[in-house]
């Protein structure tokens, strides 16, 4: 059985450090990668060729991604507990069955909901980033999500997004993985462009400057969607962002750390 | 391969029978599945580590770091009380539902129950 020297083990660690993980995964991350090393080794491959391989199943993104997976999945918050399809047909099946259930598995008949509370759907990414590159959402904001007096009608009203300061021409980016499900002039809310993810959640970004999207578009966590503007019923530069579950607008701020 | 929901509820009752049987760590673990189903459950391995981080917050299972005989660390998941007390509980439900399945399935199952 192959066992890396320790040069070798360097290569793979250089790879992880680009990613800038936090130790702890990385550390466990670099095992993982040696280890798929090794077997390609012991399969047959050089060493050269089997780090090439590994290394280029796991890109960067695809390191940074885990990275969010893993705060995401460890965050506590209620919408992790989303009943997934499997546990509506489990509790069907256990509800609806006309057998009786056999006599050993009395005491399980709390089945549906225990499994429906555990199952943690991992495999999907919520827009958790920022919509403008190296703009912490946190600090830039000019007007938060909720109630508040309307810059242009001045008068109470519901904010359903937040509004993040930027210059005009600054790039407006994907927060998540999706597709475009409206890109162009959306009367006061200027230049728009909406963005459906999965599990139902949609981005909105108004006030564009200019979108570089079209309907249809096939987008990437991170790819450049239009540009900051003040289009629109606006008092000046800055883009409005909004994150809706199910139609219903959340707090973008409510989704990160 | 199973469809993803499949792969979603069944992941952590995996996890935690693999470890039943003793320690493990990541890339063993996702070895372990592969090599019991024949191939036909591949896991993205990326899939794996944010489930183990899950449940070793929900104290299904702990984690330690081990300096492995070549010098390079690795960290072994272990089960913990908790954890085999989901797993007698998961065991129960899978079992449930595939006693069900086999009786549906089975040739000449005959649904009295709902023939009015």
């Amino acid at each position: 059985m192959t066992i890396l020297t320790k040069p070798q083990v360097a290569h793979v660690e250089a790879h992880l450090a680009h990613a800038g993980l936090p130790d702890g995964l990385s550390g466990e991350l670099l095992d993982h990668l040696c280890c798929a090393i090794e077997q390609e080794i012991d399969k047959g491959s050089t060493f050269d060729a089997a780090l090439s391989e590994t290394l280029q199943n796991w890109p960067i993104r695809h390191l940074q991604k885990l990275h969010r997976d893993v705060r995401f999945t460890t965050k506590t918050k209620p919408m992790l507990y989303r009943i997934s399809a499997a546990a509506a047909l489990l509790a069907g099946i256990a509800f609806l069955s006309p057998l009786p259930w056999p006599a050993e598995a009395d005491h399980v008949k709390t089945l549906p909901i225990e499994l429906a509370t555990t199952v943690n759907d991992f495999l999907f990414e919520p827009p958790t980033a920022s919509p403008i590159a190296g703009v912490d959402m946190k600090n830039n904001l000019s007007s938060g999500f909720g109630m508040r007096t309307h810059p242009y009608f001045k008068r109470k009203v519901f904010h359903k997004g937040i509004d993040l300061k930027a210059p005009t021409g600054t790039p407006v980016m994907a927060t998540a993985d999706g597709q475009v499900i409206f890109a162009g002039d959306d009367g006061d809310y200027g230049i728009s462009v909406r963005i459906l993810h999965e599990d139902g959640y949609v981005t909105v970004y108004h006030h564009l400057h200019d979108h570089t999207v079209q309907k249809g578009d096939q987008l990437l966590l991170g790819q450049t969607i239009g540009a900051v503007g003040s289009t629109g019923l606006s008092t000046g530069p800055h883009l409005h962002y909004e994150v809706r579950k199910d139609d219903v607008p959340m707090d973008p701020l409510a989704l990160l750390d | 391969m199973p469809s993803k929901v499949l792969v979603a509820a069944s992941t952590k009752p995996l996890v935690l029978s693999v470890l039943s049987h003793g320690k493990n760590y990541g890339y063993r673990i996702i070895k372990e599945i592969e090599a019991l189903s024949g191939g036909a459950l591949q896991w993205t391995d990326a899939m794996l580590y944010p489930v183990l981080k899950r449940m070793e917050k929900e104290a299904l299972i702990t984690a330690h770091w081990v300096v492995t005989e070549n010098g390079r660390k690795r960290k072994y998941y272990e089960i913990t009380e908790e954890g085999k007390a989901q797993l007698q509980q998961d065991r129960q439900e899978w079992l449930s539902v595939n006693r069900i399945f086999a009786q549906l399935w089975a040739p000449n199952t005959d649904l009295s129950l709902i023939k009015d």
